[in-house]
């Protein structure tokens, strides 16, 4: 494992370049370029707000409804983004994975790093929408890093284990965004984690995204620490999941060049 | 100091696709969990590399020929770590730089500019180390006007040539080269000879995969000849690629004879009676007794034994010498003076090539009987073969034809003093 982390490390030029490369190929062409990163949440955000507000009235506990979607869809849309990025992100460079050696880990990272340059220029809508709105911040802002840590963290892990395990099966293609759009109603991204009745709530928080999610409600909108028993739970299973992906990607590397 | 050492590496895939769909999968395990899978059920191996073992010591330049499908791309893909063996050690020492798959790191959308950062970095250059050669790789691909247009407007030779170009600026102590002088211009491929004979003079250490036996030839210091997975020679390059060369004839000429053998039928014409005149043929030397192998200066008889039950006319005898490779040399056919009285009976005529001048390499003739006037095949023989002694060239570096020749030289020097080394 640390040779791999030390092989990684000095292949860091390579995943800055190959980052940009991703980046720059993505908005290449596109006519609104960068503006996607924004568009896609935001779209959304407004389609929820609109039935979320008009048609069926969610409780937000006093927070508008687009702000307190779109913090939720925030975070969503960069897991998403950045699994459904990696998944392909072997399968499709098959000429340089077959042919040259190189830590192949560089690939879904740059996937997430990638979907990583959306999410930020996405979150600084959201500070804009917040002043909009007129919300101010309390002092639990401070517990933002560790939400972001664990959640990139956790990201990672995720897309290495489905990136390599789409080289074997191709199915992974069809289960990702069917599981995805599973995944997204069992988190709290369209509704409060609130309504969800008390004594399903230990279950429903084993979804890191669940937890991650409410967390970041609770610190931006609440000015409430995270609920760190959950948190714990869910750092715990990141940490897990990021390891056990990680050795089996390595151990699965030996095999890319031969299956692909 | 030794810079790869291959022990006794085994490399074997999974015959047919892989496994592409998780229903496979799954059910080949609820197979095995009820027992119903067996050992015939495996899916077959196919033994890419066989137990090959071998050792390049520094500045050597090897080269590894054979056929397609013989094991040459597993090696490097191998020495790349691009795949693992199945059974066997591999050890290299050094840094690598494969220029094997050109420009696959690429992307057709980006300039000519970055697609040499992101190349370098694929190939573990850092990007000070890349800074420092870049102008030297713009003037190596000769893209200085075009460095900034995105590399799809490229036409393939520059794109070939740019890739080259950053592969070959890699400081490496251990290239790995895959066929990449068949692409680009011939002004090109001379380029990057060049470019690797400089590289092994600062001390490289190289290992070159090609179908073109004439640059393994003048370019590696030692050569391997590579069958089904396994090493069949090794040594001096132009050894090795003598016995490749007599391998290739070996098989195209057994495969000739297959078709002779299989192909259609040789339907005699029957003459009115219904009887088959036959005609067998023999090679001969200058002496008279039967030889296989003759020099090109050499003289060969052909004499051509024949049975006729009913006579014919107006014979043709025909023969014609077709090389290994297919090429046919050339057709005689006797004309009326040549067998001036018709054929009945038994009897023999004799065909004398004198000099052969045929190139070395191996031949079958065939000989046929046949009717002048009309056109009818009475009999036909086709089972000779035959050698031509001495240096096997090769169809591109031979010709045909192997005249003899002398050589003249006179000089008419103004001044002499140009050619005299001072």
């Amino acid at each position: 494992m640390l040779t791999h982390l030390r092989e990684l490390a000095d292949a860091h030029e390579l995943l800055y370049s190959w980052t940009l490369r991703d980046f720059k190929v993505r908005y290449s062409q596109s006519l609104l370029g960068a503006a996607w990163a924004i568009l896609q949440p935001l779209s959304l955000m407004i389609v929820f707000s609109l039935i979320f507000t008009l048609f069926i009235r969610v409780p937000t506990d006093g927070v508008p409804y687009p702000v307190f979607a779109y913090t939720a869809l925030l975070v969503w849309t960069f897991f998403a983004n950045s699994l459904s990025m990696a998944m392909p992100s072997l399968v499709n460079n098959i000429n340089l994975v077959s042919k040259i050696y190189f830590p192949r880990e560089i690939l879904p990272i740059a996937a997430n790093l990638v979907s990583m340059i959306d999410f930020v220029i996405a979150a600084l809508t959201l500070a804009l929408l917040m002043m909009i709105y007129k919300i101010a911040v309390g002092w639990t802002i401070v517990f933002l890093p560790i939400l972001l840590i664990i959640q990139v963290v956790f990201t990672l892990g995720v897309s290495l284990a489905i990136s390599a395990i789409n080289v074997f099966y191709r199915d992974v293609r069809f289960v990702i965004p069917l599981a995805l759009q599973i995944w997204m109603y069992l988190s709290p991204v369209i509704y409060p984690a609130s309504l969800v009745p008390e004594r399903f709530q230990p279950l429903y928080f084993l979804n890191p995204m669940a937890t991650l999610i409410e967390s970041y409600r609770r610190v931006i909108f609440f000015n409430q620490p995270p609920d760190w028993l959950y948190l714990g739970i869910t750092t715990v299973m990141t940490i897990a999941v990021t390891i056990v992906s990680y050795h089996y990607f390595k151990r699965a590397e030996r095999l890319f060049a031969d299956l692909i | 100091m030794r810079m790869i050492e291959f022990d006794r590496v085994s490399k074997a895939y999974h015959l047919g696709a892989g496994q592409t769909s998780l229903r496979e999968a799954l059910a080949r395990q609820a197979q095995r969990l009820i027992g119903r899978r067996t050992a015939a059920h495996e899916r077959q191996l196919f033994w890419a590399l066989n137990e090959v073992s071998f050792q390049v010591e520094q500045g050597e330049i090897l080269g590894i020929i054979g056929h397609n499908g013989a094991g040459k791309s597993t090696i490097l893909k191998l020495l790349s770590r691009v795949t693992f063996p199945t059974s066997g050690r591999i050890v290299t020492r050094g840094r690598m730089a494969a220029l094997i798959e050109l420009g696959a790191g690429f992307h057709p959308d980006l300039s000519g500019r970055e697609n040499i950062y992101l190349n370098g970095s694929i190939m573990g250059l850092k990007k000070r180390e890349i800074d420092a050669q870049f102008a030297n790789i713009v003037e190596f691909a000769g893209l200085e006007q075009f460095i900034d247009t995105p590399v799809k407007r490229y036409s393939s030779g520059m794109y070939v040539r740019l890739a080259f170009a950053v592969a070959a600026h890699v400081r490496a102590d251990l290239i790995l080269v895959d066929e990449v002088l068949s692409v680009g211009d011939a002004a090109f491929q001379q380029r990057c000879l060049t470019k690797m004979h400089e590289l092994h003079r600062d001390g490289a250490t190289i290992v070159f995969i090609s179908h073109n036996l004439w640059s393994v030839s003048t370019f590696c210091s030692r050569a391997l000849l590579l069958r089904a997975g396994q090493i069949q020679a090794e040594g001096h390059p132009t050894e090795v690629i003598q016995i490749y060369r007599q391998q290739d004839r070996e098989a195209a000429l057994s495969r000739l004879r297959d078709q002779v053998a299989e192909g259609e039928p040789f339907e005699p014409a029957h003459d009115q009676e219904g009887v088959t005149p036959v005609v067998k043929s023999e090679l001969l030397n200058a002496e008279g007794r039967p030889e296989q192998a003759f020099g090109p200066d050499e003289a060969l008889i052909l004499r051509i034994t024949y049975v006729a039950p009913q006579p014919i006319e107006a014979p043709a005898f025909v023969v014609q010498i077709q090389r290994a490779d297919g090429v046919i040399c050339c057709f005689i056919k006797s004309s009326a003076n040549d067998i001036r009285h018709g054929v009945y009976g038994e009897g023999n005529v004799v065909l004398r090539i004198d000099p052969l001048q045929l190139v070395p390499d191996m031949y079958s003739i065939e000989v046929r009987l046949e009717d002048r006037r009309r056109a009818l095949i009475y009999a036909a023989d086709s089972g000779n073969i035959f050698h031509v002694k001495g240096y096997l060239q090769g169809a591109e570096a031979g010709g045909v034809f192997q005249p003899r020749v002398m050589w003249s030289h006179q000089s008419h020097q103004v001044d002499s003093a140009w050619h005299t080394p001072a």
